[in-house]
């Protein structure tokens, strides 16, 4: 069984920004977290557990936070 | 409620090869809706909690229109950042922290150390991949 942790999110491999991913599938993105929860698919399905928000950087790339 | 917790975490790819990354699923309380999970980067290096400032509108809160503080970003510019708090949840153990809503709405989710470090052991192990908090007892 993959645990909530180790789900590897599809479709966003290219993307800086914030994801909403939906039982493991990104279901919309934004640059910004405001234009992320305000996506009707997303406000629609905020507070179930499947649904997932995060902040994501493009494979390769190195990600510092300061 | 297990007084210890195992989050198994995702890795990176990165120009390095592949690095343990310490994305925890976390649920926020958002009023009116209930929990919603978010990933949160564990971040050591951070003194508190931060998100961005929209999230406020989920939480219920409204935020001063003045800013508390400024938070020192990539761009060695001041970030405006106002003092909150938010409730958690981590496989069913609930706690609150206080944090910083930042005015940029481009700030990750970070888990600070401010009333995380001290509720919690916490242990990196990139090895397995997986981060290991423990609850402190209480005196």
């Amino acid at each position: 069984m993959v645990e909530k942790g180790q789900v590897k999110y599809k479709g966003n491999e290219d993307y800086v920004g914030f994801i909403a991913c939906y039982k493991g599938r990104t279901i919309a993105t934004s640059p910004t977290f405001k234009q992320l929860a305000n996506k009707q698919n997303v406000r629609r399905l905020l507070g179930n557990k499947d649904l997932v928000i995060k902040h994501t950087v493009p494979e390769g790339m190195i990600a510092v936070y300061y | 409620m297990p007084s210890t917790i195992r989050i198994a975490c995702p890795k990176a790819d990165t120009i390095f090869g592949e690095i343990f990354y310490p994305g925890l699923i976390i649920d926020v309380w958002l009023n009116s809706i209930g929990y919603q999970p978010f990933e949160f980067i564990l971040d050591s290096g951070a003194d508190c909690t931060m998100v961005p400032r929209s999230i406020s509108v989920l939480l219920g809160i409204r935020l001063p229109t003045l800013p508390d503080t400024y938070v020192a970003g990539i761009s060695g510019r001041g970030i405006p950042a106002y003092k909150g708090r938010l409730k958690l949840r981590i496989q069913g153990e609930e706690f609150e922290v206080r944090c910083l809503f930042t005015k940029s709405d481009r700030t990750p989710f970070l888990l600070g150390r401010l009333d995380v470090f001290s509720l919690f052991h916490v242990h990196f192990d990139g090895h397995n991949c997986q981060i290991i908090l423990k609850k402190r007892r209480t005196k």
